[in-house]
Order: C-alpha cells, then sequence, then structure tokens
C-alpha cells in the first residue's frame, strides 16, 4: 500500500524529517505518535507531496513526487483543519471531490450529517467541520485514508462514531496513518505504532507486540494466596510480593494458570503490570532525547 | 484540466462576489452618468468609465479568488488533489478573465440603457466619433480595457502567490490603476532622455485602454504606437503568467 523508502523532507535547507522509512499495509491503522514538533505532520504533508523531499515514496507501487500525484488517486487526508470553503454548504464541499454520489451519500449518513449537510459551511461548529473534513478524506473509496487529528473538536459521542467508522474502513482493506495527541484514543483504533521523535521514527511494531514488550510481568491474584505462593515456589518459579499480589513474568503465566487449576486454587486475577501506554511513550521519548542529548 | 476548471469554476459560481462585483459595476457606472457635467459622446465611449471600474473590480476579485484558499487552509487539499499546480492556476485565471469578458458584456448592455435613459436618441451609436463611430469607439475602448485586465489579473495573480495578503494586493493593485499612469508620464518627463527604454515600463501598459480607440492623442502620452502597447501589455501578461505560475508551483503548505 504505502512505502516509505530513506525519506528526508526539508523546510529551506534544514531537514526536518531524517531518513525515515515505514510501510503501511492493507487494512492497517497506523497511529504516528510524537512530541510537539516531532515531524508527525510534515510526514503526512510529505507523503501528499506537498514538500521537497529526498527519498521514495510509492501508493499502490506508484511513485509520488512534489509534482506528480497521480499516485494519490484513492488517497483522502484531513491535514491540520478541515479544508472547507465556507460560502459552500456542506454537501457543495463534498460534491467538489466526489466520484460518486452514492458514495457520497453514504459517507454522509455514515457520519450522521444529514440533518445539517445542506447549510452553508461557514455556521457549521468546531466539530461540525472536523466532521465534514473527514467525510472528505473518505470520499471515493480511498485505499488510504492519512488523517491528522482527527478527533480535534469531536465530542465522545462522535468520537466514538468516527472510531467504528475507521474500523470498519480499515476491515474492508482501507489503510490509514493517524495521528493524534490524545493517545488513549488512538491505542483503541490502531493496529501498529509508529513513534517519532526529532524527526526519526524510534518504533515501529503492531500494537500487540508493543504492549507485550511493555508488559513483562502480570499481577495475580487468587483465592488463596498463602497457597499459591507455597505452589508457585516450590515448582520453581520466581515470584515477587507486592501489595497483597504476587508478581509473575509473562513467560510463566500460562504454566502457572495450569498449576493452579490442578491444585484446585481458583484465579481471581491476573493482570498485565507495566506502564500505561501513554507512559511507555512518554518513557521511549525520553530516553531517545537523553541518548540524543548524550551525543 | 477540465476537472480543474470544473472545480473552480464551482466555487467561483457559488460565491457572491461575482454578484457583488456585477452590481459594483452598474453603480459605478451610473455613478459615471450622474456625478459630472452630463452625459456626453465622450462618457458614452468609454461605457460611463467601465474600463476603469472593471479593472478595479477585477483586481479585487482575482487577489480575493486566490487568497481563499490560503485563507480556507484548502490549498493542501487542492494541491494534493490535482495532479498539477499549474494546471490549478491556469484554472484560476481562465475563470477570472471569463468573469471579466462578462463584466464587459454587462458594461455595454449597461452603456445601452444608460444611453437611452439618460440621453434617449439625442446621439446615434452610428455618428462620428474620434477615428470611427460612437459605437465603434466604445468596443475599442472595451477590447482595450480587456487587454488590460489580462495584464491586471496575470500580476495581480503573481503578486497574491508571492505575497499572500488579499489586502496588500488590492492596495497595489488600485495604486497601478489610479497613480501608475500618472507617475509613469511623470518619470518620463523627467527622464526625456530614457523615453525609449522608459516608454515600456510596465505602469504605461495602463493606457492601452484609451488608445484602441483615440490611438493618435493617447500614442503622444505613452510614446508607443497601438501596436507596441499592445504588444508590450501582451509580452507582461506571459511574463507574469509564466513567473506566476513558476512560484505557485514551488509553494509548499
Amino acid at each position: 500500500m504505502l512505502k516509505i523508502d530513506h525519506m528526508n523532507t526539508f523546510i529551506g535547507r534544514k531537514r526536518i524529517i531524517k531518513d525515515v522509512s515505514f510501510q503501511v499495509l492493507p487494512g492497517s491503522i497506523v497511529g504516528l505518535i510524537g512530541p510537539n514538533g516531532a515531524g508527525k505532520t510534515t510526514i503526512m504533508k510529505t507523503i501528499l507531496g506537498l514538500t521537497k523531499f529526498t527519498g521514495n515514496i510509492s501508493v499502490e507501487n506508484q511513485a509520488v513526487t512534489e509534482n506528480n500525484h497521480a499516485a494519490l488517486t484513492r488517497v483522502g487526508a484531513l491535514i491540520e483543519h478541515p479544508a472547507i470553503y465556507p460560502f459552500l454548504s456542506g454537501l457543495e464541499n463534498l460534491k467538489l471531490y466526489s466520484l460518486d454520489e452514492d458514495d457520497m451519500n453514504h459517507v454522509v449518513s455514515l457520519l450522521r450529517m444529514n440533518e445539517y449537510i445542506n447549510r452553508k459551511s461557514k455556521g457549521y461548529s468546531l466539530g461540525m467541520k472536523q466532521k465534514l473534513g473527514i467525510a472528505i478524506a473518505l470520499l471515493n473509496k480511498p485505499q488510504l485514508v492519512i488523517l491528522d487529528e482527527p478527533m480535534n473538536g469531536l465530542d465522545i459521542e462522535v468520537t466514538i462514531l468516527v472510531r467504528k467508522i475507521i474500523k470498519q474502513y480499515a476491515a474492508q482493506g482501507t489503510a490509514f496513518l493517524i495521528s493524534s495527541h490524545v493517545l488513549g484514543e488512538l491505542q483503541k483504533v490502531m493496529t501498529n505504532v509508529l513513534l517519532i521523535t526529532e524527526g526519526q521514527i524510534i518504533v515501529d511494531k503492531p500494537i500487540d507486540e508493543f504492549n507485550q514488550v511493555n508488559h513483562k510481568h502480570y499481577k495475580l491474584l487468587t483465592d488463596d494466596m498463602p497457597a499459591t505462593e507455597q505452589l508457585l515456589s516450590d515448582n520453581r518459579i520466581s515470584i515477587e510480593k507486592e501489595d497483597h499480589y504476587l508478581v509473575i513474568s509473562r513467560n510463566d503465566s500460562y504454566k502457572i494458570q495450569d498449576f493452579l487449576y490442578k491444585n484446585h486454587i481458583r484465579l481471581v486475577e491476573l493482570t498485565p503490570k507495566g506502564m500505561s501506554f501513554e507512559q511507555a511513550i512518554v518513557s521511549l521519548v525520553d530516553q531517545q532525547r537523553r541518548q540524543s542529548h548524550a551525543e | 484540466m477540465q476537472n480543474n476548471l470544473k472545480q473552480e469554476f464551482f466555487k467561483f459560481s457559488h460565491q457572491r462576489i461575482p454578484i457583488v462585483g456585477i452590481i459594483a459595476l452598474i453603480i459605478l457606472m451610473l455613478y459615471s452618468a450622474v456625478s459630472g457635467s452630463g452625459v456626453n459622446q465622450a462618457l458614452i465611449a468609454q461605457g460611463f468609465g467601465a474600463g476603469q471600474w472593471v479593472t478595479i473590480i477585477m483586481i479585487t476579485i482575482s487577489s480575493t479568488f486566490v487568497a481563499m484558499e490560503y485563507e480556507n487552509n484548502t490549498i493542501a487539499t487542492l494541491f494534493y488533489k490535482s495532479s498539477s499546480k499549474a494546471k490549478i492556476y491556469m484554472a484560476k485565471f481562465l475563470i477570472i478573465v471569463l468573469y471579466g469578458v462578462a463584466l464587459l458584456l454587462v458594461s455595454i448592455v449597461t452603456t445601452m440603457i444608460f444611453k437611452v435613459t439618460f440621453v434617449g436618441g439625442q446621439y446615434h451609436w452610428t455618428e462620428a466619433y474620434q477615428q470611427s463611430n460612437l459605437i465603434g469607439t466604445l468596443f475599442l475602448n472595451l477590447i482595450g480595457t480587456f487587454i488590460y485586465v489580462l495584464f491586471i489579473v496575470s500580476f495581480a495573480f503573481l503578486l497574491i502567490t508571492l505575497i499572500k495578503n488579499n489586502p496588500a494586493v488590492v492596495g497595489i493593485g488600485l495604486a497601478i490603476v489610479f497613480l501608475g499612469s500618472p507617475f509613469s508620464s511623470m518619470i518620463m518627463s523627467g527622464f526625456s532622455a530614457w523615453i525609449p527604454i522608459l516608454r515600456w515600463n510596465p505602469l504605461n501598459m495602463i493606457y492601452v485602454m484609451n488608445q484602441m480607440a483615440m490611438p493618435r492623442v493617447f500614442a503622444k502620452v505613452s510614446y508607443l504606437s497601438t501596436f507596441q502597447i499592445v504588444l508590450g501589455n501582451i509580452v507582461y501578461i506571459v511574463g507574469f503568467i509564466l513567473v506566476g505560475c513558476l512560484l505557485f508551483k514551488k509553494q509548499r503548505v
């Protein structure tokens, strides 16, 4: 789908994105995460052929250059702010880019915009404009959708709706590259994490793998903790005590569940112990910053 | 290109500004009719000042039509959705030029209505006036205006691409229309030895509006023959379009 190879982006003479390579596969939802000024929007703009770059960008094996956007025919995007003409109605804004009226009406219904779609968009609220921006990005059955902070200005109900729509499109094969500061929201939809700081990618992993690395230990609670402790010691399984929990290695978790079952000890709780997603991201960014300052 | 033209026409026709432009032109022509010492042949031949008014309206509208893309943050979508930035630029330019033609047609119709309204049958369209007749002079004036509209629109497009500030571009454009020709004449009379070069300065090109109808009179003011002033305008128009297009292609958002 989208393939980026050794991409460097320049603003003036300054290199903003440094030798970045990654792929976005069909049906995947890649979360582009990073602190302010890390280069997330610049990466998105570069993919859309809007900035000067070196390296290779291709969509469906077709190269994107600054002057050739033929490969972007089936790419939808929402970059920074919704691109809306205030003197047009929502529907007219969509018509400007739509190639298929049925698809356009489908997107309008999906985002529940029917009630106000014929009104001039200059009177839209922030959330309505954002929804219209997302609708423009979803027009014409895109193969790739690039969304920069899509949840900006959306209330909880619409956020849930947008999340659902993203998953629906992804299930049909559309690839997504999404950046957001609301990590919790992104975590709920993304299949892959792409963490960027200072123009460099420091993590490019499927979300499960990222969480696994992050959750090396589990917290265990049973209905008979003394017996459990004895049982695990007898079987030479390393444990640590933390409050009223036993902390075990993730690698031992299946074995332990088996022992508990055979010894008629009931498992009450087995939860990953580690940093939250946000904490893990912040820690990785800090680590990278310290490293680059040391260099 | 067809798709770009369709999109630009859709955007332009859905705005209020084209209608406002037409209404403003009629009001300004009416102002010309009632504010002077009465309606005479000269005023009719000049289309009740249509040349000047159309030029002013076109500066404002052309600059606004490009500036709105930056103001509404639609420029990024416009760029990535289109295969070529040059096509976007040219599509916008063509739509504005077409609107200029529409304004000139409105000015012809309005001139005819105003003539009947204010002087009835006092002057006949076919009676001799300047080097032609009244209607011929009117058309020559409007052809001259059309050439200058192309000049000023291509210049406004170049300027808005360069500085992206609509009020500044409109201000500069109006200054050129109102002060350009006296300034150009002043320079030429001040440095008469340099006239063979200075007569080609861009501010001097505005005389094309009058020189088409009154070549003998205005050739003495512009120091250019009618052929030369038309050629000069065409060279500037092509130059402004090429430079503007190049700058637009180099735009990063």
